[in-house]
């Protein structure tokens, strides 16, 4: 069975993006192998947006993951025609889940942000965390999830420490 | 110049506790409270929030013991409301936290703990005076609660130090302030 995966970055004070949805905190040196990114990427064959996470990201040119899986981002409003590889979703998250796990094909991939995290570990549809904890503090921006009192207990699968101080974190719920 | 640390166990989100202050889902191993147990020798001096302190006044009327020896070890409670001076075993300060922990840092001593929730730790990063963070992450998300880390204007580079996993699925992070 496919599985959905948050595959994500964090501050070491919790946030995935500054308020404005900004990542440069991201941009640093990468040590060699870069955190195993390239396998991740070959992995999975979808991926699942946040209608501001996706708008942002093409924002700021998109990258050659939103090019070349599949995409689909989640929204209220989806606009009429779709560009191509994209697929805009109004479905409810736990039939949309439902319906994407039982199609063949690689891992899925939700991007974020906080807002379809939260749905996704709303309705029992994630699989695998897998948390890079960044080294800084950004003081404050866009949490993991977005806010509601939950308890969703974990099982540690790994974690590895890189040399520039990164640790990655690989989570299953139990 | 003397050592400060800041540090706790916090959810995989940041919360060290829910909105309630319930700490149900906290867990206790021997890694751990060896690791407490080789830092308490490190340090003479605890400084801490007054909330902090009304917690920790409340377990102790409970009959629950704090974690680790205090014997010999001075406590500082920062207060606007509570007047000054000494209170049991504890200090109560009412001149500006980041002030006098710059101030006993410039002192002769061993390292110093700061202990609790995120505000008096915010005013201690904001004015640079936190050294060192030791963070018990618990394989836990809450959703919701009271943040380990408060909002902060300035921000901050950590250097790892060290990442441990223990066998109750928590890791230990320790990392080294870097302003």
């Amino acid at each position: 069975m496919r599985r959905i995966i948050v595959y994500i970055a964090t501050s070491a004070d919790g946030f995935i993006a500054r308020k404005d949805g900004g990542v440069d905190w991201l941009d640093r040196p990468r040590p060699k192998g870069s955190y195993g990114m390239s396998e991740f990427f070959a992995s999975v064959d979808t991926i699942l947006w946040g209608r501001k996470t996706w708008d942002e990201g093409q924002a700021r040119g998109g990258g050659p993951m939103s090019r070349t899986l599949k995409n689909y981002v989640f929204t209220h409003h989806p606009p009429a025609t779709a560009p191509k590889g994209v697929e805009y979703v109004t479905e409810p998250i736990p039939d949309f889940a439902r319906r994407l796990r039982a199609q063949p094909g690689k891992d899925i991939w939700i991007m974020g942000g906080g807002g379809i995290i939260a749905s996704f570990v709303d309705a029992g549809a994630v699989d695998d965390f897998i948390i890079h904890v960044i080294p800084t503090f950004i003081g404050e921006g866009i949490p993991l999830m977005a806010p509601a009192r939950r308890t969703i207990k974990l099982t540690l699968a790994s974690s590895k420490a890189y040399e520039d101080g990164v640790v990655r974190l690989h989570y299953t719920p139990i | 110049m003397r050592q400060v640390t800041f540090g706790g166990a916090n959810s995989l989100d940041n919360f060290i506790a829910r909105s309630d202050h319930a700490v149900d889902w906290l867990l206790w191993c021997d890694e751990a409270a060896q690791i407490m147990a080789e830092f308490w020798p490190t340090i003479d001096t605890i400084v801490m929030g007054r909330k902090t302190y009304d917690v920790q006044r409340r377990m102790t009327a409970d009959g629950v013991t704090p974690e680790g020896d205090y014997s010999g070890v001075k406590t500082y409670v920062f207060s606007r409301t509570l007047p000054e001076g000494p209170d049991g075993g504890a200090t109560i300060v009412r001149e500006d936290a980041a002030d006098f922990v710059r101030r006993l840092k410039a002192q002769d001593g061993k390292g110093i703990c700061v202990m609790g929730g995120g505000d008096l730790a915010r005013s201690l990063f904001e004015a640079g005076l936190i050294d060192r963070l030791g963070l018990n992450i618990h394989p836990v998300l809450l959703g919701s609660g009271i943040p380990l880390f408060h909002q902060m204007t300035r921000p901050i580079g950590l250097e790892l130090e060290e990442s441990r996993p223990f066998k109750n699925g928590c890791i230990y992070a320790s990392y080294r302030v870097v302003y």
